[in-house]
């Protein structure tokens, strides 16, 4: 089905997210940190990334940012995952070329629906 | 003083009692005149009467007497009859009686007189050779001729002489008369000078009167007029030149008074300046450096101090030290400069009164106590480091004035001049302490202002690092949730592998609890979001109704899981609010969904809005559990839940009515509940509608 790049530093959501998505029948490749995150959406071919925002060194907007600069991955799908639900983060990441955010905690459900959403959007 | 002013000088007493004299003068003259007159008069007739009409008389009887004797010796020597001698002899005697009476009126001169009597006397010798004569005889005719030429002759000298005593009484009678005239004539004259005099002095008088006083009257009218630089001429006589010298005097001490008052008036002008230049604003160094500024400007001062008392201790350092010709001393060489020792401070401020200290060089030289000075000055003197101080500034004199609050002293103002030739003046010493007072209060209010800001700082840091702290705390724990819920979820789901009943039942149990520690944490965000009032910044118009209608949709589903029946009334026109929608949306959500938790099944929710006495009103009503009514004051506390609801385990944090109310509260609105246990509860909120505050036209 589709390649899903999952960015978090915490290994059980890595692991969660991974778990959901590999059984809803995606290929994830999961790393710790948004320069990692960068390297797989570079050297691989992904569908779409899973990026957390707050991550040590490089977070997901600023990893967002950077996959939008880059003619490679700039229509590459993102979605932001967030442990804050104001509305001032949420644009934020709109901004930084998002093109969806769910937010901490959510259920893996959810999760796999939005993907799926998310990346039907982009085929159509 | 003019020539005319002088030549009208001098007392109008004197000049008017100099003419009472006059006039009194002349009258008492005329008076004297008068009598002498009469006494003159007197004197003439007296002498007519006296003398002589009786001198006449007695010539008349002379010449009778003589007449008698020829005629009898004529009688005899025709008739030869010597009986007719008899009556010769009586007229000879007669005639010797008579001539020594004419002789006593001492009229007529003693030489004619003497004549008569002897040409009488002859005459007698001759008659009396004729009465020894024979009548008719040669003899006798001889001597009958003889006697007759001789008596002629007396008869002569006799109306001669009565001639004289005609022309003397004439005389006299003359000289009455012109007594009379001249008697007359003076009294006249002596009466005209007298009222010319008086009409003379009287006009004189009045004039010299009238005159200055008609001018200092002008003037006087003039200075209350506001005309103060009118002044009178000193001019006329003594005792108006007197008043209108009292008059000027007045003038000159108004004059005096109104500089001092003016004086005054532009000091307090200055002093009420600075006053609102201090309270400008509220720091404690603008107030002194505005302060020094101020008051060494406006009292003219060469140096000011201000003595504040140091944070935390016991002493009143300089705080700030001005001067004339360099403004506010750096902060190094203020330092150099001794203060006051505390003690003199504290006694100075018990006193309340200004301490003016004139001739301080003749303190500076040795140590001796200052007479009248508070403290250690006025009992052991000033201090060698002080003395020393003050001969290098070369201070003359000063004011100093404690400030203070209350009890304590915060410190002193000082005011001092170098130069002897400008003292103080009571004006000055009376607004330096009234400026005095104004910084006084300026600089306590400043203080305390710094320390309350400082304490607001403080407690608004404290109160960010709250709310910092539980927006970290909270975004924390997410993070351990969201793998907790997940995994659950994916048990649940049995995406691992089929559970047993019992497994998912206690999986039921920790997935409930999972989820009541995430509706917490949410909660918790949300509650110190809104504190901090980072919420409140999204106001826009917002038709309640609108939200209404969507909280009743979201709540729906699970109002139809508890089978309790949901109804929404909401008015026909729109019902506007200025407000932030997702804040109002999160008041019904919370609202709705504590409805529908505490209502059993078959009750009924019902969501009202309406306007009413100009406020929206928004009103949420269940046929739930209700509150007991004792608890329902506490219900917007933190983490408050009824005890019925805790005790039929319905789940809840406590926070949601919390939220509700903070909400309506940023939103200028309040919220009542009113409840019956068992009955149901409806909890109403008012909003002020659009337009109402002004901020925004509805929509």
């Amino acid at each position: 089905m589709a390649h899903v790049l999952i960015a978090d530093d915490d290994a059980d959501i890595r692991d969660l997210v991974a778990f959901k998505l590999t059984q809803s029948g995606h290929q994830v490749t999961a790393v710790e940190d948004g320069m990692a995150a960068l390297r797989a959406a570079r050297e691989n071919t992904v569908d779409l990334a899973l990026l957390d925002i707050r991550m040590p060194g490089m977070s997901g907007l600023d990893v967002c940012r950077e996959l939008r600069a880059t003619a490679q991955t700039a229509t590459l799908p993102v979605i932001m995952i967030t442990a804050r639900s104001q509305e001032a983060d949420v644009e934020v990441g709109f901004a930084a070329g998002a093109d969806d955010y769910i937010i901490k905690p959510f259920s893996p459900r959810e999760l796999s629906s939005r993907v799926t959403a998310v990346l039907n959007r982009v085929e159509r | 003083m003019s020539g005319a002013s002088r030549r009208a000088g001098g007392r109008v007493a004197y000049r008017l009692g100099f003419a009472f004299g006059l006039l009194t003068l002349l009258i008492a003259l005329c008076g004297a005149s008068a009598l002498i007159g009469a006494l003159v008069l007197e004197s003439q007739r007296d002498r007519i009467v006296d003398r002589v009409h009786p001198a006449e008389d007695d010539n008349v009887r002379l010449l009778n007497a003589g007449v008698s004797a020829q005629r009898s010796m004529r009688g005899y020597l025709v008739t030869g009859d010597r009986s007719e001698l008899a009556a010769f002899r009586g007229a000879q005697q007669a005639i010797a009686s008579i001539t020594a009476e004419v002789r006593a009126h001492d009229v007529l001169d003693g030489d004619d007189l003497a004549t008569q009597q002897r040409q009488i006397e002859a005459y007698l010798r001759v008659a009396d050779e004729q009465a020894n004569s024979i009548p008719g005889s040669a003899r006798a005719i001889e001597l009958t001729r003889e006697a007759s030429r001789r008596f002629n002759t007396f008869e002569v000298t006799n109306a001669r002489l009565n001639d004289q005593m005609s022309e003397e009484e004439k005389r006299l009678d003359d000289r009455a008369e012109t007594a009379i005239r001249v008697g007359i004539a003076g009294l006249g004259a002596a009466l005209v000078a007298a009222l010319t005099a008086a009409v003379y002095t009287s006009v004189h008088a009045t004039r010299a009167l009238t005159g200055p006083l008609r001018r200092t009257e002008w003037t006087l009218g003039r200075l209350t007029a506001g005309d103060h630089a009118a002044r009178a001429e000193v001019t006329g006589p003594e005792e108006i030149r007197a008043v209108a010298r009292s008059v000027n005097l007045l003038a000159d001490e108004g004059d005096r008074l109104r500089a001092v008052e003016q004086e005054r008036q532009r000091l307090s002008m200055g002093a009420r300046e600075t006053g609102i230049r201090i309270r400008d604003r509220l720091e404690v160094g603008y107030v002194l450096d505005a302060a020094c500024n101020g008051i060494g400007e406006v009292l003219a001062a060469d140096y000011v101090f201000i003595l504040l008392a140091e944070d935390g201790g016991s002493g009143f350092p300089l705080a700030r030290v001005w001067s004339a010709e360099r403004g506010l001393l750096p902060d190094e060489e203020r330092r150099r400069i001794p203060t006051f020792p505390a003690d003199v401070v504290r006694e100075h401020y018990r006193r309340g009164t200004p301490w003016l200290v004139t001739d301080l060089p003749q303190y500076v030289s040795e140590t001796r106590p200052v007479p009248g000075a508070p403290g250690s000055f006025g009992k052991t003197g000033i201090p060698a480091e002080n003395r020393a101080a003050a001969a290098a500034l070369g201070l003359d004199s000063a004011v100093i004035i404690p400030i203070g609050m209350g009890e304590e002293p915060i410190g002193a103002v000082s005011v001092a001049r170098t130069s002897a030739d400008r003292p103080w003046r009571p004006v000055d010493i009376e607004i330096a302490e009234s400026m005095a007072g104004g910084i006084g209060r300026a600089l306590h209010t400043a203080l305390l202002y710094e320390k309350e800001s400082g304490l607001v700082d403080k407690l608004r840091a404290l109160d960010k690092a709250k709310s910092d702290f539980l927006s970290t705390v909270s975004h924390e724990l997410r993070t351990p949730l969201t793998s907790i819920v997940g995994y659950i979820e994916l048990l649940k789901d049995e995406d691992t592998g089929p559970l047993s009943p019992s497994q998912l039942r206690m999986l039921e149990v920790v997935d409930r609890n999972a989820n009541r520690l995430r509706a917490l944490i949410e909660d918790l965000l949300t509650l110190s979001r809104i504190e901090s009032g980072a919420f409140i910044s999204q106001k826009a118009p917002i038709d309640l109704r609108q939200l209404v209608a969507s909280a009743a949709d979201a709540i729906e589903p699970a109002a139809e899981a508890a089978s309790v029946r949901l109804e929404t009334r909401c008015p026909e026109q729109p019902l506007v609010l200025e407000a932030d929608g997702e804040q109002l949306d999160r008041v019904l959500m919370n609202l709705l969904s504590n409805a529908v938790k505490f209502t059993r099944a078959g009750g009924t929710v019902s969501v009202r809005a309406d306007v009413q006495d100009g406020e929206a009103v928004l009103s949420v009503s269940d046929t739930g559990i209700g509150i007991p009514a004792a608890e329902q004051e506490k219900l917007f506390q933190r983490f408050f839940r009824a005890s019925n609801a805790t005790e039929q385990a319905i789940p809840g944090t406590g926070l949601g009515l919390t939220i509700v109310h903070t909400i309506v509260a940023n939103h200028g609105g309040r919220t009542q509940v009113r409840s019956e246990e068992g009955r149901g509860t409806t909890i109403t909120t008012w909003l002020p509608l659009a337009g109402t505050d002004g901020t925004a036209d509805s929509a």
